[in-house]
């Protein structure tokens, strides 16, 4: 019993800590982000500010802004934008998922198709594509996440619910001749719902990645939104004389994603057992 | 079982030694005139048909050959030319170099000068660098080693104009044979390098021109390799993948000039003046007051300093140091913001406005360079939004006016080291890259083309600067340096006309 705790500790702690530092990033940040303290630009990490010689903690970057006060403030975003396109493409992926593997036939046909039409396009070109057509922004990069992100979790709740359909409380359901969408409503959703948080929480940490990299390969939000990989897409040029303004916030981005899926673990044991 | 474990052991000891030994061998019979010189630049070309490019000449100018070209002390020199003279106000003479040919064969003959000319001035072609030599009215063949060109007015810059792109000399038969798509991709010109390979964003290769009529130069194979990281760039320098790296970044100066294997080369005013254009018809930057309240509110004496670091030199002059026509250093708009903000009021906008300023990675550090500016601007109430755009598509968006009212432009006079060309395109209306328009600007601009006296010249252009700085189109900015990175086994430095002429460079014994 006792090593099971400790195992749990391990799997939560990090989570519970990156979140804690996220939501109240913003009021333990002693910099306002976007101040350029054009004095102190490219400061080592601990060293003193050139006016105030308060301390950069992470250090500056090429205009003098404060590292630590962007990092704080960036992930805000940065999660944001993930965790909401994960409410958006799990919605979608959820109703396609219970209506293909409940009604099966023509319409389960068509939606796993075009899911394989679309896993066969690279996501990270088909994002790029639709960012030039409808141009850059928040929403937008919302949007594209959540296109890009729909497919696995419709292909996971389907296959939940065909065996569901399988058996006897849904057949004997079927028979008393409930209407389809009572069945589906309660019998199977609340039978497809750990399956489909542990997914979830798991996808999170995938669109943070993805939502990185477009920010990096600078297709994402615009210079003037924080977000980690904006930042580090500043920042490769600077990997030679200041190494700090990269690797910090990849560092970050690695962190997070890791304390997620130690997290997405956790739920997945807790709720199986 | 031990036997055979300490035979196993045995064999591979002997594979290794045997195969190290073959590659040091390699190693050192290698000489370093064999392996390609390898100039690592940001971008690939996007074409190489000379007439008709989009970006500088760098690569195109070891393939062709012009007219005139320039010597160590940028001094003309007879190129293809061997000769020029004004023998009319209007017409200039130039007796060609006999003997010259094409790498496939093709002859250099006065006709080829005519054609050349023909394809861009046509304006059918529609060539982005027409304006260049817009003066020119038509080209005659006297006889086959003589041209007369004529202009339209008298223009004392005919021999510089014929210095540089798109004056590069074409052959008639083959770009006519293969079309002029086709020509782009695979170039044939009579210069120092004969063209090889062109591997779409990666690179081009060209090698030695053995019948080259100034004698075959050194380097017997050159690579012309793209690679957009800066300090990706530099690390080829430091282990040897790269011999020349160009757009060395103001923050990459330290590690070059540390380096046991290669040193740094400055060409101080060497690239573009860098401006915000503004264009002048859109609102609210249609109004006088608008445009000089933004230059009051920037401090670019200090973005030079820090954001820079000293890479640039803060400037309103339209044209470098170095270049024919320059009027030396002009006084514009010390940093005032209560000025700014006092204007903006006058301008009827008391609580300012909201704006989209483009940037593209052209310029050095141009994500910090436009968020100072963003955060200068700020202080007066002006809202800007700063869209980084992808290097291809703000190419195609600038010229054909699609950019947003605020953008970030650099232009210089690298073709003739004449304000001329550092002014005409960007200030003349009209012209594709202006997004100005002023008919004082545009005569005198005009006049200045077609004078002879470079001191009437350079009064006209003093008074163009000054109605300019006046008017404000544009943010005054900065002109960059440029910094090269030059590996130590080879004797070259940077140019102000930014040229890389390869056939100069010698391997270092």
């Amino acid at each position: 019993m006792k090593h099971f705790a400790w195992r749990d500790g391990v799997r939560l702690l990090p989570f519970i800590v990156v979140l804690a530092i996220v939501v109240i990033g913003p009021l333990i940040a002693p910099f306002d982000p976007n101040n350029q303290q054009i004095k102190s630009t490219l400061l080592a990490p601990f060293a003193h500010y050139a006016g105030s010689g308060r301390v950069a903690l992470l250090g500056t970057d090429e205009l003098g802004r404060d590292i630590f006060s962007r990092i704080l403030y960036g992930g805000q975003i940065s999660l944001l934008i993930s965790v909401a396109a994960v409410v958006v493409s799990g919605c979608i992926g959820l109703v396609i998922g219970l209506i293909s593997g409940y009604l099966q036939k023509w319409p389960d046909a068509f939606f796993m198709r075009l899911g394989d039409v679309q896993l066969s396009i690279p996501s990270i070109l088909l994002a790029i594509v639709i960012i030039a057509v409808f141009g850059s922004g928040i929403v937008n990069v919302i949007a594209v996440l959540a296109v890009t992100g729909w497919v696995s979790t419709a292909r996971v709740v389907r296959s939940r619910v065909i065996q569901l359909k399988e058996t006897d409380f849904v057949a004997a359901a079927e028979l008393m001749g409930l209407p389809r969408r009572v069945i589906i409503w309660r019998h199977i959703l609340p039978n497809v719902g750990s399956l489909f948080i542990t997914q979830e929480i798991l996808q999170i940490s995938r669109m943070i990645l993805f939502s990185a990299s477009l920010s990096y390969l600078g297709v994402g939000v615009s210079l003037s939104t924080i977000t980690w990989g904006g930042m580090l897409n500043e920042g490769q040029n600077y990997l030679q004389s200041a190494w700090w303004l990269a690797a910090i916030p990849g560092l970050c981005i690695a962190i997070v994603v890791i304390a997620i899926n130690l997290f997405g673990e956790w739920l997945q044991a807790r709720l199986a057992s | 079982m031990k036997k055979l474990i300490g035979f196993a052991i045995a064999v591979v000891v002997i594979v290794l030694a045997v195969f190290g030994y073959v590659k040091h061998q390699e190693a050192s019979s290698t000489k370093v005139a064999n392996k390609p010189l390898v100039i690592a630049r940001a971008n690939d070309v996007v074409g190489l048909d000379p007439g008709f490019l989009t970006e500088n000449a760098q690569v195109v100018d070891n393939i062709f050959d012009t007219l005139v070209t320039r010597d160590k002390n940028e001094k003309l020199q007879p190129g293809l030319a061997t000769s020029w003279k004004q023998i009319k106000p209007t017409v200039w003479r130039f007796k060609l170099r006999k003997g010259v040919k094409f790498t496939n064969g093709e002859k250099f003959t006065a006709a080829s000068v005519k054609f050349s000319l023909g394809r861009v001035l046509n304006p059918k072609n529609n060539a982005p660098t027409a304006s260049y030599v817009s003066t020119i009215s038509k080209v005659n063949v006297v006889n086959s080693h003589t041209v007369d060109v004529v202009t339209k007015q008298p223009d004392p810059l005919i021999p510089t104009r014929f210095n540089r792109y798109p004056t590069e000399i074409v052959p008639e038969k083959y770009v006519k044979k293969v079309g002029e798509k086709q020509f782009a991709k695979h170039p044939i010109g009579t210069g120092a390098y004969e063209f090889v390979s062109w591997k779409k964003g990666d690179s081009v290769t060209l090698k030695a021109n053995a019948h080259y009529w100034d004698g075959t130069p050194a380097v017997k194979r050159v690579v012309f390799k793209a690679i957009p990281q800066t300090s990706t760039r530099i690390d080829a320098l430091n282990n040897g993948e790269a011999d020349i790296v160009t757009g060395v970044s103001p923050e990459e100066r330290k590690s070059v000039k540390q380096s046991t294997t290669a040193r740094l080369s400055t060409v101080k005013r060497g690239g573009n003046i860098v401006y915000v254009g503004l264009k002048t018809n859109v609102k609210p930057f249609d109004n006088v007051k608008v445009r000089q309240a933004l230059n009051y509110a920037i401090n670019k004496q200090q973005i030079v300093k820090y954001v820079l670091k000293d890479s640039a030199v803060a400037t309103n002059s339209l044209s470098g140091p170095k270049d024919a026509g320059y009027t030396g250093e002009l006084s514009g708009y010390a940093y005032d913001p209560a000025k700014a903000k006092a204007l903006l009021k006058e301008a009827g906008y008391p609580n300012g406005f909201t704006a989209t300023l483009d940037t593209v990675n052209w310029y050095a550090d141009n994500t910090a360079v436009a968020q100072a500016i963003a955060a200068q601007l700020k202080k007066i109430g002006v809202n800007l939004k700063v869209k980084n755009i992808e290097s291809s598509v703000y190419r195609a968006s600038v010229p054909a006016g699609k950019q947003s009212a605020m953008y970030v432009l650099g232009w210089s006079s690298t073709n003739t080291l004449d304000a001329d060309a550092a002014m005409y395109a960007v200030l003349h209306s009209g012209e594709s890259y202006s997004t100005y328009s002023n008919t004082t600007v545009d005569q005198q601009l005009d006049e200045a083309r077609t004078t002879s006296d470079l001191a009437k010249r350079k009064q006209l252009y003093a008074s163009v600067e000054k109605t300019v700085i006046q008017d404000a189109p544009r943010i005054f900015l900065y002109q960059e340096n440029t910094y090269y990175g030059v590996s130590k086994k080879i004797q070259w430095r940077g140019k102000i006309d930014a040229s890389i002429n390869v056939k100069d460079i010698s391997y270092t014994k």
